[in-house]
């Protein structure tokens, strides 16, 4: 691979990260006006006004907490949702991370996700954000399995675990169609690992914002970055194992690929919006009960449809 | 220069504050709500001004004191209440006036910040650390292997478990007066098992409520019906959006303040506050706890009798009520959700009462019982305080479950006519 | 070949944590001390009795032993995945028998309260 190929990559990935939390954010004041009503400023301008305030906010440190977990938190996060993005083809011949078993790192990467989510909420040592932690951990460690089953299902016509290979599958049918629980099941478990909306159980209001209660300065913004970049990734590889990645009739396999990314996004964030916090107890239950077997069924009809 | 252009796009964004109620200042936090040049925090941490609204009492000022010092420095004290201002800061507090927007008010006053001058706002506790620490004990504060008060704060001691008899740590605190997730003035010990609380102590009781001035004074006059079934509707929807705020809706909460505000006869919950109000609440945490048992049901009052399915409503003996077809509304159960569902429910027939009133010009006819969207009202003995009814309620539930069964209550006590009793704290 | 596609990742995640680590030692964050009432952890006025790093009573270990579980089925299926076609019905009864056995689990873990947290 020449030098220049490899700085494209790397740039890609960047640029594609940067825009897509940019756009998170602006989605995300936008449709809260919308829904609250108020005449708040412009969208376009919200992200960057939050992340200046961000950038001016002093630094916070609690009594005894682990400075060094603290710090490193956020930016373990930021490189997981980071790595994850890396993974996404934008056209059959150009993917930055065209690894022969992407599913697989993929999966590895949700569950280090929740780790390093339990670290920032275990580090400050204070009542507040360590019960966010623990209670993030027990529904984290639950839709996890959701999402795997759900790929494997995704990989199966594909016969293989690379993500070109994925797209280059959908070239008749796009994967939403032919596997209709695949991808309302996998936007679940992007809620839940990017912890939005109705499955923020550690940054949550009933805990005065939980996790990140002790933080304030540079850590609340990279921690805000992170979540959005997680968001982005998720779209992005919801997008190329089921909307069909860089497939589409006149524009440019990439353009393509951006607008699905772009549409799922709008519905996650509309989606942490609308739907509140179902109790953990109760959640847990569903996702073992409900979610599970549903991913298993899913599996199934996409084993049974492979075949034919 | 691109530092300048930085520091304008962070003033282009609305304060974060962190309110501080005490009593009487619940109007003010809702005005705080509305102005959309600030955004209410939960959290100190995430704020760069702290607002003072209403009246602290004496035995919550070394909690102020705390909380004051836990907003990071440097920082902006925004002083609207009747209280006197401590002696530290009495050179640095930005008081407010009831004319303007106090959100713009504040904004003004916090945006100075950004340029990086300090604000000349002091820290009001002594900077040492909890317990002594340094060189004491094994070097850090601790003895032998789990005791004495490494950095300040001891370990916690194993103690039996409530439900499976495994011996592990409890976490104990206290959450104070000016917890959002309690009642302003409510001060609790409390200790969890985990995610599950053990123990909740009720040691301060939340300060009075204010009601809206037109529920004092259909005591005495009569009054526009309307008017009091508005008043009624918009403090029951306040609660609804403090139940939404919790289960993680804070979009709808601000939406239902909004309507709040602005309430005219003949709206329904349904079109304030997005259609499913009831179904998201549904969903949320603790829907089936915290259902009142035994001798303590007799405590219950206003809204939360009548979802435990006890008929009792003043506004029955009150033929000008009876005129426009009024009926009390009951729910069988007594649980979290049927309170919510009895709020949105008494909101609506409000809305409904208060538009038929409007039409005819009704007037109530003063009785000296007023039923207030807290409970029945006289004059003589306003509604006492039920707070320890949560200490039963609350034991063996999960965290966001025990705060779903807190925000249904409507607990504090209401505020009597005589004002002269709120003076005494003051000073 | 693989290796140049893992350094790109390799890349990616330096880059990103450089970012991520300038931006919270760039120059805007005075290294002041950080007095002590400040530090004290937000409980609304309230103060903690102990530490909060403790033996925390976590309720959902049966839960993350089913996990275990799972995952370890999940590990069969990524290659069992990749030959799946080729295999063709053969394949699909074997995964089923196993995914069915696990299944039994949950139904099991269900009624014996493993989701529950009392």
């Amino acid at each position: 691979m020449s030098l220049a190929l490899l700085i494209v990559s790397v740039c890609s990935v960047l640029l594609a990260l940067a825009v897509g939390v940019y756009c998170v954010a602006a989605f995300d004041h936008a449709v809260e006006a919308r829904v609250s009503g108020a005449r708040g400023g412009s969208a376009l301008m919200a992200p960057l006004q939050q992340a200046a305030l961000l950038w001016y906010a002093p630094e916070n440190r609690t009594e005894t907490s682990d400075i060094p977990a603290w710090r490193v938190a956020p930016v373990l996060y930021l490189m997981f949702a980071a790595m994850g993005l890396a993974l996404v083809p934008w056209h059959s011949r150009f993917v930055p991370v065209d690894l022969s078993t992407g599913v697989v790192l993929w999966g590895a990467i949700e569950p280090l996700a929740t780790v390093v989510i339990f670290l920032k909420g275990w580090a400050p040592n204070a009542p507040f954000p360590i019960l966010g932690a623990y209670r993030y951990v027990s529904l984290g460690l639950s839709y996890i399995l959701v999402s795997m089953f759900v790929l494997i299902g995704v990989a199966l016509p594909a016969e293989s675990l690379q993500f070109k290979a994925v797209v280059e599958s959908q070239a008749e049918l796009w994967n939403v169609i032919r596997q209709p629980l695949g991808l309302p099941l996998f936007l679940i478990v992007g809620l839940g690992v990017s912890f939005w909306g109705p499955l923020n159980f550690i940054d949550a209001d009933d805990l005065n914002g939980g996790g990140a209660a002790e933080d304030s300065g540079r850590i609340r913004l990279l921690w805000a970055v992170g979540r959005a970049a997680m968001l982005v990734a998720f779209s992005a590889i919801g997008a190329t194992a089921f909307l069909g990645g860089w497939q589409g009739p006149w524009l440019p396999g990439p353009v393509w690929l951006g607008l699905k990314t772009l549409a799922l996004l709008l519905v996650l964030v509309v989606l942490g919006q609308y739907l509140p916090r179902p109790g953990p107890e109760r959640f847990l239950t569903i996702a073992w009960v409900v979610l599970l077997p549903l991913s298993f069924l899913n599996l199934a009809w996409a084993g049974v449809e492979a075949l034919l | 220069m691109a530092v300048n252009w930085l520091r304008k796009l962070a003033s282009g964004a609305p304060v974060p504050v962190f309110p501080i109620v005490g009593r009487a200042g619940e109007s003010a936090l809702q005005a705080l709500y509305l102005s959309p040049a600030v955004t209410v925090t939960r959290s100190p941490r995430h704020a760069r001004a702290l607002a003072v609204l209403g009246v602290i009492g004496q035995r919550d000022r070394e909690a102020f004191r705390r909380v004051h010092d836990q907003v990071p420095a440097p920082r902006v004290t925004f002083w609207f209440s009747d209280t006197a201002i401590p002696e530290a800061l009495r050179s640095s507090v930005v008081i407010g006036e009831a004319s303007t927007d106090i959100g713009a008010q504040i904004a003004r006053a916090a945006k100075a910040l950004y340029g990086g001058q300090p604000s000349g706002d002091v820290d009001m506790c002594p900077d040492e650390p909890p317990a002594p620490w340094k060189g004491v004990g094994d070097g850090h504060g601790g003895e032998g292997m789990m005791g004495g008060k490494p950095y300040g704060r001891p370990m916690a001691m194993p103690e039996d478990d409530l439900r499976d008899g495994l011996q592990l740590d409890p976490l104990a605190f206290s959450i104070g007066p000016f917890s959002p997730l309690l009642p302003p003035g409510m001060v609790v010990e409390c200790k969890l098992h985990g995610d599950v609380v053990a123990q909740w102590e009720l040691v301060g009781r939340p300060y009075e409520r204010t009601l809206a001035p037109v529920f004092y004074q259909a005591l005495e006059e009569p009054v526009a019906i309307a008017d009091l079934e508005l008043a009624r509707a918009a403090s029951h929807l306040r609660g609804l959006a403090e139940a939404l705020q919790l289960a993680g809706l804070g979009a709808y909460a601000n939406r239902l303040r909004r309507g709040a505000a602005r309430l005219t006869p003949g709206q329904s919950v349904d079109k304030i506050g997005g259609s499913g109000v009831l179904r998201a609440l549904r969903w949320s945490a603790g829907t089936e706890k915290g259902v009142v048992e035994g001798d303590a049901r007799v405590r219950l009052r206003g809204p939360g009798a009548r979802a435990a399915g006890y008929p009792g409503d003043a506004r029955q003996n009150d033929p000008a009520y009876a005129a426009l077809g009024f009926k009390p509304v009951t729910q069988g159960g007594g649980t979290c959700v049927a309170r919510w569902k009895q709020w949105i429910e008494e909101a609506d027939q409000a809305l409904k009462l208060a538009e038929a009133a409007a039409r005819s010009q009704t007037m109530s006819s003063p009785s000296g019982l007023v039923e207030s969207p807290l409970g029945p009202l006289t004059k003589s003995s306003p509604l006492p305080d039920c707070s320890d009814l949560i200490d039963s309620l609350v034991v063996g539930l999960e965290w966001s479950e025990a705060i779903a069964v807190l925000s249904s209550f409507d607990l504090p006590a209401v505020r009597d006519l005589d004002s002269t009793r709120a003076r005494e704290d003051a000073s | 070949m693989e290796l140049r596609q893992l350094l790109v990742l390799l890349l990616v995640a330096l880059i990103t944590g450089a970012l991520g680590v300038w931006l919270q030692y760039s120059p805007g964050q005075a290294k002041k001390h950080i007095p002590w009432p400040q530090r004290a952890p937000f409980l609304g006025g309230g103060q903690p009795h102990t530490h909060a790093w403790t033996r925390f009573h976590v309720r959902y270990y049966p839960m993350t032993l089913l996990l275990i579980a799972f995952e370890m089925e999940m590990m069969f299926m990524y290659p069992w995945a990749v030959v799946y076609v080729s295999e063709g019905l053969k394949a699909l009864t074997e995964m089923g028998m196993f995914l069915g056995i696990l299944s039994i689990g949950i139904l099991y873990g269900w009624r014996e309260g493993a989701f529950k947290w009392q």
